[in-house]
This record gives structure tokens, C-alpha cells and sequence, in this order.
């Protein structure tokens, strides 16, 4: 059978602590018989099929793809497909009944250790940034340390662009956690 | 009780109940799943995040994977059977506390 696979990439900005509009987002487009393929930051490729009821959920695993074939594995064994992932993200799909007798975490504790994994990561992020600042505390080195004044403007609106996202999302992964915590607790 | 003892999630505590026997992860959430008379039904996610951690403190311990085997199994270590005992203190000691509040409740509203 030669069927042609329909193909889309999609952009689509979603940050890490809007993980459930992605997921619903996902869910409608295999709705619609798009299913997801391959992500990347910011881009999906999707697969025309079948519409089907497919649920998704995220997972955040720094290990590398080769030390996680027993994970793969048992997330198979549950009826969770490994479906892609890029960085230390892992997207896993299960038909929306198993879902809903077997959700991918079970409690809250485990989702509040992944955003805790994901804070982590942050933080290590946020050394370079450290540095930088060392930098920019007024008196130690001023514009004419660089070899041209637009280095000097490039370094530092780098740094401000990316000491704010770091702040903003550790603000907002913090806050995902508290949530969780509270969900914890009505448990 | 031991110093490092700490308070078990329900999950954890299951997962360590579990590996009375050695079990791969399917096999502890299915034999989770029958211990609980289906109550208790750990997720993926949730099994694979709690099993890392275990490993990691020692608690439980991977078995050799034979060549082409996907499944990894896993045992229960002198530690993790240490601080499963000292979980079942715990639960006993709050189990008798409790048993005897309610017995004198009991006791005060007939008298």
C-alpha cells in the first residue's frame, strides 16, 4: 500500500508551566487527525491520520534516550507511547480511556519533583548569568574594557534578556509548585 | 528508628511493599494495584520518578539486564527494608494513638 503522509509544522509558543494548555492543544489536534511526530522548542510536526482521542503528557528526564529504553518500556507496559522529545523533554500519548483509568503521574509529589528537575536545570543556567553580573556591578569594569562600545551594548542586553527570563520562569515554576503542593495536601 | 528514617509517600511506600519479591516496573504497578484491591494505581511517570530517587538513596538496587532485555528489575536493599520497618513503626504508632483517642471519645460521650 503506497499512501502518501501528510505532513504539518506547526509554531506554537508554549513555556513550560503551560504544559496543560499544550497538552490540550495536542489532544485537539489528533482530534482532528493530526498526530503529533517530532517536536522541537516552539515547533511540532504533526502526521496526518485517523482523528483519534489521544491524551498527552510531559515528562522532564535528564538522562540521555539510550539510558531510558527501561522507562520507554514500562511506560509501554502502562499503554503510554513514547512519542518524541527534544532536550531533557519527553512527550508520551495513550488512547483517552487508559488515560483516564491510568493517568501518566499519579500523584502530586511526582510532578512536584519534575518541576523540581526543571528548577534545577534553571539554576545552573543561571551561573553564566552570575557571571555576567559580576560584570555589570557599576564600578568593576565599565565600556571601555570592551573592544567596541557595541560589544558592551550586545553583552548587556543579553544579560538583562536573560537574567528576566530567568526570573519570570523560576517565579512561574515556583508558583506551578505551590499549586501542586496544595492539590497534595486535599489528597 | 533510624536518624534517616523519613516519612513515606503512599506510593513509595507501596513501590518498597512491592519488591518483596523482585519485580520489574509493570509488575510492581500491577502487584500495586492487587495489594490495594485496585485503589492504588501508580502512574508511569510517577513509578519511573520514585524509582530513580530509590536507587539514588540506596533503597533499592537494579538487577544485571540480560542482553536485549528492555525491562530492568529491581530489588529491595538492607536499607530500603530498614526504612520500610521503620515506616510500619511510624503507621503502627499512629494506628494505637488514634485507636485510643477514639476510644475515649467513645467513652466520654456514653458516660
Amino acid at each position: 500500500m503506497s499512501k502518501k503522509h501528510k505532513i504539518k509544522t506547526v509554531f506554537k509558543f508554549f513555556l513550560v508551566w503551560q504544559e496543560g494548555a499544550e497538552s490540550a492543544w495536542l489532544h485537539q489536534q489528533s482530534a482532528k487527525g493530526w498526530h503529533l511526530q517530532k517536536v522541537w522548542p516552539f515547533v511540532y510536526r504533526f502526521e496526518k491520520g485517523e482523528p483519534r482521542d489521544l491524551v498527552y503528557r510531559l515528562d522532564f528526564q535528564t538522562e540521555t534516550e539510550n539510558s531510558l529504553t527501561d522507562y520507554f518500556q514500562l511506560c509501554a507496559d502502562a499503554g503510554w507511547k513514547h512519542v518524541c522529545g527534544f532536550s531533557s523533554w519527553r512527550y508520551f500519548c495513550a488512547d483517552a480511556d487508559i488515560a483516564s483509568s491510568a493517568e501518566f503521574f499519579s500523584d502530586a509529589r511526582s510532578q512536584i519533583a519534575k518541576y523540581r528537575r526543571v528548577l534545577g536545570i534553571l539554576a545552573l543556567l543561571a551561573l553564566p548569568i552570575l557571571y555576567l553580573s559580576l560584570i555589570f556591578i557599576p564600578g568593576t569594569i565599565s565600556e571601555g574594557d570592551f573592544s567596541t562600545p557595541a560589544l558592551y551594548v550586545a553583552v548587556k542586553f543579553l544579560y538583562v534578556i536573560l537574567t528576566g527570563f530567568l526570573v519570570y520562569s523560576s517565579i512561574a515554576i515556583i508558583l506551578k509548585i505551590r499549586k501542586l503542593k496544595h492539590q497534595d495536601c486535599k489528597q | 528508628m533510624s536518624e534517616k528514617a523519613e516519612i513515606l509517600s503512599e506510593a513509595s511506600t507501596f513501590i518498597l511493599l512491592a519488591l518483596a519479591e523482585p519485580l520489574h516496573g509493570y509488575g510492581i504497578i500491577k502487584k500495586v494495584e492487587q495489594m490495594s484491591d485496585g485503589r492504588v494505581r501508580l502512574g508511569p511517570g510517577t513509578l519511573y520518578g520514585a524509582l530513580t530517587k530509590m536507587v539514588k538513596r540506596g533503597w533499592i538496587n537494579p538487577l544485571p539486564v540480560e542482553n536485549g532485555e528492555r525491562r530492568k528489575v529491581y530489588e529491595l536493599t538492607a536499607l530500603g527494608h530498614e526504612q520500610l520497618q521503620s515506616e510500619m513503626a511510624r503507621l503502627t504508632a499512629l494506628v494505637s494513638y488514634g485507636e485510643a483517642a477514639l476510644l475515649a471519645w467513645q467513652q466520654g460521650r456514653l458516660s
